[in-house]
Parts: structure tokens; sequence; C-alpha cells
């Protein structure tokens, strides 16, 4: 079961939820596994009480995947751990505090057996490593439009820029601005600071709403420089195809059907603690550019129904070592 | 027209011209303050606009800088937003640099039509804080001053207001004060002096302040209270004239040349015979007959011209009713000169009834003169005749007095005849008894009688003689103690030491003291009867002694208080009546003034009497010398003397043995004259104290008899009677005796007698105090040891029974012991011997026992006993018996025989 705290139709809270479950059926269906989608639509009262029906349900469920939206997961551990079945907690981990509070993956709550999360540094690094190539020679000026301070997501995907600039040892970033993820934030801030910093050509932004806002901008400055986002979303790719953003980094919307991996895994006897530990990190975000924008709309976005996600099960292919979920290898997969 | 109104303004009051001066003063002032105020408002407010504008830009300079920086949008609008509750606010436009507007806040007023403040402030920002700060954009800050304007407004109708208010409550204020304070009191002031000018002088000012109109009310009152104190003083002075005219009992009037009255009071009115003074003048002045006759008239003002006053004129004259009057007249002239004076005023008497009088008296003066001639000459024939009766009864009364007591002489003789003969008879012996008793009461009656007789015919003499009256009084004591104790009354004798021998009477002073102390007792039912002395003053050679016999017995109503003096009056019931000779105090009055004193008795009927008196005797030297040096007598120097005593009766025998043997004389008894004479030529001794009244031969007979058959030989003969009377004293002496006693024989009236006859040196006994123990159960003769003994000074502790007793003989070690010998616990013999086991033998042992035969006697002296004393004891004989007791220790030998002597003669 997996107790989805978003909608099961886009109704302006945005795409991602409905995307995770679109990637998770397949991932379930290619796996042999049956799933089970609970929409708490935002409410997370109303995701608690869903928690607890799944507790007390008869037979249980074998494995229940949650997210701490709201950082309502704690609770709802406490919730399911009386329930036979297997708890994973997806996305968003718990915060250092609740994990003092109710300690980690198998240790209170013997049935939570893993955490599975995106390492949102990564998405930073490999746009700005993209943004340089296509730059070349010319020194980098760089303008950051990051989301609000207190989202950690944001922070990491800005500190994942900044690591590509220390790693590469040129360019500078003139400001990171924290902006509130809207298009027209993107826009504004990208207009003032762009009259603060002409000589700016790179501006990033932390999703590809603002990273569009800004590319607004810059088309109204009539100036000529690369803007990045990350996402991966529809209208992103529909830019980097049209040539307006240079590049977005996708593939977030993976998560579940990574957890649906390690599940599987779990169920057939390879456990993932061997493979990275309970608490994954993983590194599979892939960034869309001019160049492969079509094959991927093409294969993960257009025919998600029919992805494969076999090839990353370790109980099928057996190997040591950490998963290794690159997209790439699903793109390249679907090329084949 | 400003010329009317200062007219009318001229004559307004004084409130109102103050008002309206205060009003103008107010208004220029109230108009000045409020337009000063307003201005200054205004300007504080446009000052407190354009302030506020930079206080914000300068605030929005700092706190956008951030925000602008990061190009926060949201955070811009928001702190802008927070602006928006300021009422001032027209608009606020941020610009970034190079961009433009960013953020402007929507004008709240057109800025065109509203007259504003604005303020711009550039925005810097320094990324890190070692860089410069960059100017990253500018704030602009637009406040309209409508909201000021209107502030401005409503300040202003809130200063008019308030100073309206003000101005009026002051306009208000003053009023009401100036009223109250100013016009109210003068007003009253001015109401009061009102009153006042129109007499009525009661009427005051409320004085209701301390300041200047209080002051002057206060003035106005006390030249009010002053007019009124001058006025009353004008209207009482009048009237007190007037009243002296009116209630005059002397006729007072002014008469003129012409005769007529020009005023009279009523009681010249009267005088003349008419109801009122108006009558009077109409009937003088309108009736034209004048008030005298012209001549008379005239005479008086000559008088008047030629001495300037009238004085005591008598005249005659007619009264209206028509009767004739004497009157006296003074006068003066007033008016005109002193020598013609317009009238005449003067006063009139009526002397009519005085004159009358005069003449009526000088009538009876001549007539009352014989009378008193006459009645004169009748007393004093009444006063020789009563002078006659007098001595004939006196004469009467000894007659008849020396009748009877020759029979009753025989009466008594023969009882005590009998009672001598046969004494076991015991009716007889009552019968007998009453036989003597009133034969003494005769005898007692008589003997008053004859004293009274004696006083009234003048031929009363005092013999006077030292006296001891401690003695007195115990002798006294004595002899009214049985009959004290028969009627259970208490008697308490007050003797202070100290009491010097005196010169006096000493047989009247008891005669006296014992009527008086028989009728205390006889008076008295329960109680006590207290007598004694007191020395009162104290002279060179004398002393005023006070007597008193103090009872509490029925008491004599103050009726009766002078009228007992009287002979033949008694006082009280019916019942005590025939007790009484009824002439005790009739004699003791008589011969306490033949003493020189005067008998008193105050007394309240029910609550008891005390009788008292007082004498100034001269101290007698010799007994008073012999006192002061030395203690009581305990025997002479020399051989021991050889004393005869004769006396038919045993006990009267009995007293003078016992007393002579105390002080170490050998006795010899005699029976009766034959016997004294018998043993007296045998045995030769050297002084004889013989009875007067005996058998056979009398003490006189035996004194003649002694005389004659040894001549000069003849030891010094003593007579002894108990007759007071004084033939028998005279009688005895001229038989032959050196000397007379009176009985009942006082111990020291013999020493003193036997000291003179034998010329003897008496040895005395230091005057010690003794330590006496009495060992005694019976309370009363524990109480009689006790009491006498502490009454002669000596410390007398008692114990009730043997035990404790000898615990404090043994403890307290006392000079001298009582013991009764009938104790209950333990035999007295037995505690004498236990005491003089252990304790030294200085201690003198003293038995008391009821039983005097030979064998007790021996029984004691074996048990330790110094004395045998045989009950019932004799008070009088107790302190020289302890006296003479620490004699062992002084005259060892001579104590020894003393006490053996007294032990003989108690037997």
């Amino acid at each position: 079961v997996f107790l989805n705290p978003g909608e099961p139709v886009e109704r302006g809270t945005g795409p991602y939820w409905r995307m995770v479950t679109s990637f998770m059926r397949p991932a379930a269906r290619s796996l042999g596994l049956d799933l089970e989608v609970l929409y708490a639509e935002r409410d997370h009262l109303l995701m608690l009480r869903q928690a607890e029906e799944v507790a007390r349900r008869t037979p249980a469920p074998d494995y229940v995947i949650l997210v701490n939206e709201k950082l309502a997961a704690q609770q709802m551990l406490r919730s399911l751990a009386r329930s036979p079945a297997r708890l994973v907690l997806m996305h968003n981990d718990l915060t250092a505090e609740q994990r003092r509070e109710i300690g980690n993956e198998r240790e209170h709550i013997r049935n939570w057996i893993g955490t599975a999360t995106t390492d949102a540094a990564r998405g930073g690094y490999i746009l700005t490593e993209y943004l340089y190539r296509r730059l070349g020679d010319r020194e980098p000026r760089i303008l950051g439009i990051t989301g609000d301070p207190n989202t950690p997501v944001s922070m990491e995907r800005a500190d994942g820029v900044k690591d590509y600039v220390a790693r590469a040892g040129r360019g500078r970033i003139d400001q990171l601005a924290f902006g509130d993820w809207s298009y027209a934030d993107g826009e504004r801030k990208a207009a003032v600071l762009l009259a603060r910093y002409p000589d700016t050509n790179i501006i990033w932004g932390a999703n590809d709403s603002m990273a569009l806002g800004a590319l607004r901008a810059v088309r109204a400055r009539q100036a000529s420089m690369l803007v990045g986002g990350i996402g991966g979303f529809w209208d992103a790719m529909t830019s980097v195809a049209e040539g307006g953003l240079a590049a977005s980094s996708a593939g977030d919307y993976l998560i579940g059907a990574w957890a649906i991996v390690l599940l599987h895994d779990y169920h057939r006897g390879v456990d993932f603690a061997a493979h990275g530990g309970v608490n994954q990190k993983l590194d599979y975000m892939y960034v869309v550019h001019r160049d492969n924008v079509a094959r991927f709309d093409d294969v993960v976005l257009k025919r998600s129904e029919d992805l494969d996600f076999r090839l990353y099960s370790k109980a099928l292919n057996r190997a040591p070592g950490a998963y290794d979920f690159r997209l790439a290898r699903l793109v390249e997969a679907g090329n084949s | 027209m400003s010329n009317l109104r200062g007219l009318r303004l001229r004559k307004a009051t004084l409130h109102t011209k103050l008002m309206v001066a205060l009003a103008i003063l107010i208004a220029v002032v109230a108009g000045g303050s409020a337009t000063f105020l307003i201005e200054r408002e205004r300007a504080q407010r446009l000052l407190e606009l354009e302030g506020r504008a930079a206080r914000i830009a300068d605030l929005l300079g700092h706190s956008l800088a951030q925000p602008l920086w990061n190009v926060d949008g949201k955070a811009i609008e928001r702190q802008l937003a927070a602006l928006a509750s300021n009422p001032d606010l027209g608009e606020v436009t941020v610009t970034a640099v190079g961009y433009g507007t960013v953020v402007s806040t929507r004008p709240r007023r057109s800025a065109e039509t509203s007259r504003t403040v604005v303020r711009a402030r550039p925005i810097e920002y320094a990324q890190f804080e070692s860089f410069p700060p960059q100017r990253i954009g500018e704030v602009t800050v637009v406040l309209t001053r409508d909201e000021t304007d209107a502030g401005l407004i409503r300040a202003r109708q809130g200063i008019l207001t308030m100073i309206g208010v003000v101005v009026l409550a002051i306009y208000a204020g003053t009023y009401v004060l100036l009223k109250r304070m100013v016009r109210t009191p003068i007003t009253r002031l001015e109401a009061t002096v009102d009153r006042l000018a129109a007499g009525d002088l009661d009427t005051r000012c409320p004085v209701e302040s301390n300041d200047e109109i209080g002051r002057l009310a206060e003035r106005v009152n006390v030249m009010a209270d002053r007019l009124r104190e001058s006025t009353g003083q004008l209207r009482d002075s009048e009237q007190k004239y007037r009243d002296i005219f009116d209630n005059a009992v002397e006729g007072i009037f002014q008469l003129d040349r012409h005769g007529r009255l020009r005023e009279a009071n009523p009681a010249m009115a009267w005088l003349l015979g008419f109801t009122t003074p108006d009558a009077l003048l109409a009937a003088v002045n309108d009736g034209g007959t004048g008030l005298l006759p012209s001549a008379d008239v005239a005479a008086l003002f000559e008088t008047l011209a030629e001495k300037g006053e009238i004085t005591d004129r008598e005249i005659e004259l007619t009264r209206y009713d028509g009767v004739r009057a004497w009157v006296k007249l003074n006068a003066r002239g007033v008016g005109g000169s002193p020598v013609r004076p317009d009238y005449l005023e003067g006063f009139m008497a009526d002397i009519t009834a005085r004159k009358h009088a005069l003449e009526e008296v000088r009538a009876h003066r001549d007539q009352l003169e014989d009378t008193v001639r006459q009645r004169t000459n009748e007393l004093r024939e009444a006063k020789e005749r009563a002078e006659i009766a007098s001595r004939a009864k006196s004469a009467f009364i000894a007659n008849i007095s020396h009748e009877l007591r020759t029979p009753l002489n025989g009466i008594l003789g023969f009882a005590q005849v009998l009672r001598a003969t046969n004494p076991s008879g015991e009716r007889l012996a009552a019968g007998l008894s009453t036989i003597q008793r009133s034969g003494e009461h005769l005898l007692t009656l008589i003997n008053d009688l004859l004293d009274i007789a004696k006083v009234e015919a003048g031929h009363f003499e005092l013999q006077e003689d030292a006296v001891d009256v401690a003695t007195l009084f115990n002798e006294l004591y004595a002899t009214v103690l049985l009959e004290a104790e028969r009627k259970k009354v208490r008697l308490i004798v007050e003797c202070p030491r100290g009491i010097p021998a005196v010169v006096a009477d000493a047989r009247r002073l008891r005669q006296v003291l014992m009527n008086l102390l028989g009728n205390a007792v006889k008076f008295t039912d329960e109680g006590e009867v207290r007598f004694g002395v007191e020395p009162t003053t104290y002279a060179t050679g004398s002393v005023r002694l006070r007597f008193y016999v103090q009872d509490t017995g029925i008491g004599i109503p103050e009726s009766d208080q002078q009228r007992i003096f009287e002979p033949f009056e008694q006082s009280g019931d019916l019942r005590r009546r025939g007790q009484g000779t009824g002439l005790g105090l009739t004699l003791s009055h008589q011969l306490v003034q033949q003493m020189g004193g005067r008998l008193d008795v105050v007394s309240q009927l029910g609550r008891g009497s005390t009788f008292s008196f007082e004498l100034t005797v001269p101290v007698s030297e010799m007994r008073e010398a012999a006192a002061a040096t030395a203690g009581p007598i305990v025997t002479y120097v020399g051989p021991r003397q050889l004393i005869l005593v004769a006396d038919d009766v045993e006990m009267n025998r009995r007293v003078i043995c016992d007393m002579l043997k105390l002080y170490r004389f050998e006795v010899i008894e005699a029976r009766d004259g034959h016997e004294a004479l018998e043993l007296t030529l045998s045995r030769k001794p050297s002084l004889v104290l013989t009875d007067v009244w005996m058998p056979g031969l009398d003490g006189l007979g035996l004194l003649r008899e002694l005389r004659q058959r040894l001549g000069a030989q003849c030891m010094p003969i003593i007579a002894l009677s108990a007759s007071a009377a004084e033939d028998d004293r005279q009688e005895a002496l001229a038989a032959g005796a050196v000397d007379f006693l009176a009985k009942p024989v006082t111990q020291d009236e013999l020493l003193v007698k036997l000291g003179t006859h034998l010329q003897l040196q008496w040895i005395h006994a230091s005057r010690e105090r003794r330590r006496v123990l009495v060992i005694e159960d019976n309370e009363d003769v524990r109480a009689l040891v006790q009491l006498t003994l502490e009454e002669a000074g000596h410390s007398v502790a008692v114990a009730e029974d043997a035990r404790r007793g000898i615990e404090t003989a043994l403890s307290e070690r006392p000079d001298i012991v009582f013991i009764d010998i009938g104790l209950p616990d333990l035999s007295g013999y037995e505690v004498a011997r236990s005491i003089r086991e252990r304790a030294d033998a200085g201690m003198t042992l003293i038995a008391l026992t009821g039983y005097g035969e030979k064998t007790d006697r021996d029984r004691a002296t074996a048990a330790g006993f110094d004395v045998h004393l045989v009950k019932p004891i004799d008070p009088l004989t107790l302190p020289s018996l302890i006296e003479s007791s620490p004699a062992r220790q002084i005259h060892r030998s001579v104590a020894e025989k003393s006490i053996s002597g007294a032990q003989s003669g108690a037997a």
C-alpha cells in the first residue's frame, strides 16, 4: 500500500505525486507486486486516519510506503508499528529530531525496514556540470534562484551548484537568491538581479517554474545566457526542446519506483541493507538537454506504462555493491 | 453711549463692576491664549508629520535593504503593508537601481489634491561586511497632511471648548465666590447696621469668615455689644433708681414754692392716705389745697435758704382721710440758686406710731420698776427658805442614816459570827451571804447618803496621800472580776506603764471608779467592760490623768444623760432598778467635782456608755523615785523580822500572812484579840497588824491593852479595817495605832507601811523580762496566767499538753515553767521530772494544782517543783511571784526561803 499524500488527479498542487504514482505502477507490475494507492489529497490528518485504517487491516498488507508529509510520518510509523506489515519511508526523510524520538530503522519500530530519499545535491551538480560544458571557455558568472531557505531540498540543490563551481575551479556565483518556487517570482528576481549583474551568463532555478520565469526575464532584456532548471516536467521538456531552457535535471519523480524495487528485492531475500544500508540516499538524476530531450520524453514520459524496472533489481541481477539507479540505464535500455 | 454706560456702571453694585471688569479681562486673556495654543499645535503637528515621514523613510531604507537585495517582493510588500495602518501614509515607492519601481503602494488619496510631505531614502546593501555598501535602490515615502489637518481641527475645537469651559467656570466661580464672600456678607452687614440704627440692639451680624469683612462684622458686633451694654446699664440704672423710688418706705417728693407737688412716690401717697401717687398729685395740685399750708412751705424754703438743707423736721399734717399725722421731713433744694432753689426734694417718714409708742413706754416704765423691786424681794426670801430647807434635808439625812446604820452594824456583825461558827451548813451559809450582801448594800447606801450630805453641807474634805494608780487599778480589777466573770462579760484594764504615783484621795478615787465599774458590769450583759487611765498632759510636778470606764451595755438615752447625775435618778429598765442605790452617780459626780474634775458621759442607746473624768494631780515624788530606780521589792536588809497578824477571819489572815512570807517575814497568827495579846507578850514581834473588828477583844481593845502594858517598849501596831469609814481610822489612831490600813490590803501598801515603821531597807529585784512557759490544758487558766504576766511585761509561751510543753521547755529554756498537775497526757509530776532530768537547774518550776494537802506538796517537791500553787490562782500575786523567782540567781538563799514561804502560805 502506498499512502500517497497527493491527489489522484491534478488540481493545482503540482503534478509531482501523480507522476511518482505513474512510475510506481509500471515498477510494481514489471516486478510482480500488487500496489494499492491511497490518496490523502495533501490532508495529513486524512493521511493519519488512512494509516490507522491500514494498521487495523486483516490480513495486513505485506508492505506500506509512507511519506513524511508535514512531518506526519512519525505518528504513522507508530500507528503501523503494531501491524505485521513492513514499512518503508520515502522522498522525505524523518528529521533529526524525529529520529531522536522514535529511533532509526529496525530499532524501536522493528517493522520499519528502510528509507529511500533522493540525493538532491546531485541535481544541482550535474545541471551546473552540463551548463559549464555548454558555456565552453567563457568565464561563468552565475546567478541562482533557489527555493525558500527553510526547505532542505532547495539548500541541497544550491549546495550541489556550489560544489561543482568549487570543483571546476573557475567561475563565480554573483548572488544566490531565495524564491518561492513560482514562475512570477523567478521572472521578477531575474529581472532585478540581471539589472544588478549585467555580466551574468548562467542563471539556474531550483525548479522548472522559476527557471522558466527567469528565462522570460532574460528574454525581456534580450540578453544571451544559459538558463537551467531542475525537475524535468512536461513544460520544461517542451522549453528545452524549443531551445528555451538550456537543460533541466530530471527524474525526481522516480523515487517511488525505486522504493518498489527495493521492496521487491527485500521480499525476494535480497536485503537492501547489505547494498547501501537501510537509509538509501539515491543518486539517479538525469540532465535533459537539447540533445536527449526527445528520447527522454519519448521513453520515460510518454511511455511510462511500458517501462521495465527489472534491470534495477539485484534479486534478478545479482551484483555486489550499492544499487545503481541511474536513469541513463532506463533511457538507454528503452532505446535498445 | 459710552457715557451712558459709564454712568450706569458707576451706579452699579461693586459686584457688578467687578464682574464686568473680570469678563473683559478673561475674554482678552482667553482669546490670546487660544490663538497661541492653536498656532503652536499646528506647528507642532506639522513638525511631527515631517519627523514621522523621515522616520518611516529611514526605517524602510534600512529594513528594505535585505529584501531588495534578495529581490524578495513579498517581503517588501509585507513591510509596506505593515505601514498601512499609518493614517498619514499616502504612498510608498521602492525602486531598484537599473530596474525601476519594484513595489509601490497604491496612493490612498490623490496626491495632487492633498498637501503632502515627501521623504526619499536610498537603499544600500553590503553583501559581505567587508564590502562597501552598494546602492541598490531607493524608497520614497509620501505622507498626506489630511489626517494632521483633521486632527488639528479637532485639537482646535478641543482647545476652544476647554478654554470656554475654563472661562465659564472661572467666571461662574468668581461670581458665586464674590456673591458669597463679598456681596452677601456686605448685604447682611448693611442689614445689621440698619437694624442697629433702627434700635434693635440685640441684632448681630453672623461672622462667617476671618477676612476683612469678617473682622468688620466682628467690629460691628462689638460695637453693638457696647451699645447694648451701655444702653442696658442706662436702663438698669434708671430702673434701679425707679425701684428705689417706687419701693422706698419713706415718701419721696418734690415740692415747689407754691406748695404744689412735682413728683411723689407710692410711699408718699400711702403716707398721705392716697392709693396712688397720681391721686395724690391730683388732689394736692388740682384740688388747690397744697400739701402744706403755704406758711409751712414758706418756712421750709426759708430753712433751705439758711441752712442749705432740712434735717429731721417733724411736721404735723392732715391726711386725705382727715386723720392728723406726724411726719419727719428731710429735704434739700434743687435748681435755681442755693439761696433760692426752684423746688425742694425730700423724704418724708410717718412717725405717728412712734410718737404714740414713746408716750406709752414712758407711762409703763415707772410701773415696771415697782414690779421688779417687789419680785426681787420675793426671790430673796424664797432662796433663803430653800437654803434652810436644804440644810435641814442634809441634817435629816445624816441623822436618819445614823439611825439606820446602828442596827445594820449589828446585823452584819451577827452574820459574820454565824458564818464563822457554822461554815458547814450550806444553806445557812447561802442565807447568811445574802444577809451580809444586803447589809453591805445598805451600808453603801448610807455611806453614799452621808457623803452626799457631807458634800452638800460643804463639810467634805479630801484626804490626799500618795496613790499608786497601777495598784489601784489592779485592786479594782480583782474586785470586779468575779462579778464580770459571773456575767460572762470581758473585763479589760488599760493602765499603761509609767503612770507615776500621784497625790490624791485614794479612797474617793476608788469609790468613784468602783461605782462606775459596778454600774458598767451591772448594765452590760455581753461584750466587754474596759476601764483605765491615760495621761493627757504633763506639767512640772503634776500630771493630768483621764480616767474612763467604757462598756458595751444598754446605754443611756440622750434625754437621760444629764438627769442621771441627780439623786435617786436611774436609767435603764426597771429590772435593774433595785440593784443600785441610785446615789452612786450623784455621789461620783459630786466627788469628782470635789477633786477638781467633771464627770462626763458619752452614750448611745443600745451601744454602750463611756464615763470619764480628768483630774490634775501632783506627782508623788517618793514613789516616783522608787519606781524609777528599781524593780519590785524582793526582801529587806537585816535579820528576819517577826510579825504578828491578828484577824478573826482566816481568809483575811492568810492573805496578809502569804504576803508577808513572800518577803522573808516571820509570821505569827492570832485568831482574836486575846490570843494576839498573849502571843505578842510572849513572842515580842517587831510589829503587830491587827484587825479592828474582832469578837471578844477587838482591835482597839488590843491596842489599848498593849499600849498600856508595854508603854514605850510597845512595838508599832497597825490597825486594819474592812470598813472604810473615816471614823475607824480616827478611832484606831486615837487608840495608839501607828498607822491604819483599809482592807483589802494591797501588797504595796503593806510594804510601804512596814518599811516606814520597821525602818527597813528594801532589796529590789532587777526589773528583768522573764521568759515564762505555761503548760496547762484549761484554756481559762492558761489565758489568765498568760495575760497577767504579759501585762507585767514578761514574755509568755503556752503549751496545751505535756508533750509540747516538754519540747518547748527544752528548746526555749524559759526562766519559769508553770505546769498543771492534771494534764491529759502526762501528769505534771512526770513533766517536771522529765524537764529536771534534761534541763539545767536554773529553771523555776511551778506546780498548778487543785489540791493543797501536805502529801501533794511533798510529791511536788520530790518531782522537782520549786513552787506549789493551789488554784484558783490570784492574778495579783503572780507578777511578784515571777519577779521574785530570778532572785535565786541574785540572792539565792533569800529566794529559796521566799518560795518555801509561799508554799507554806498556800497551804
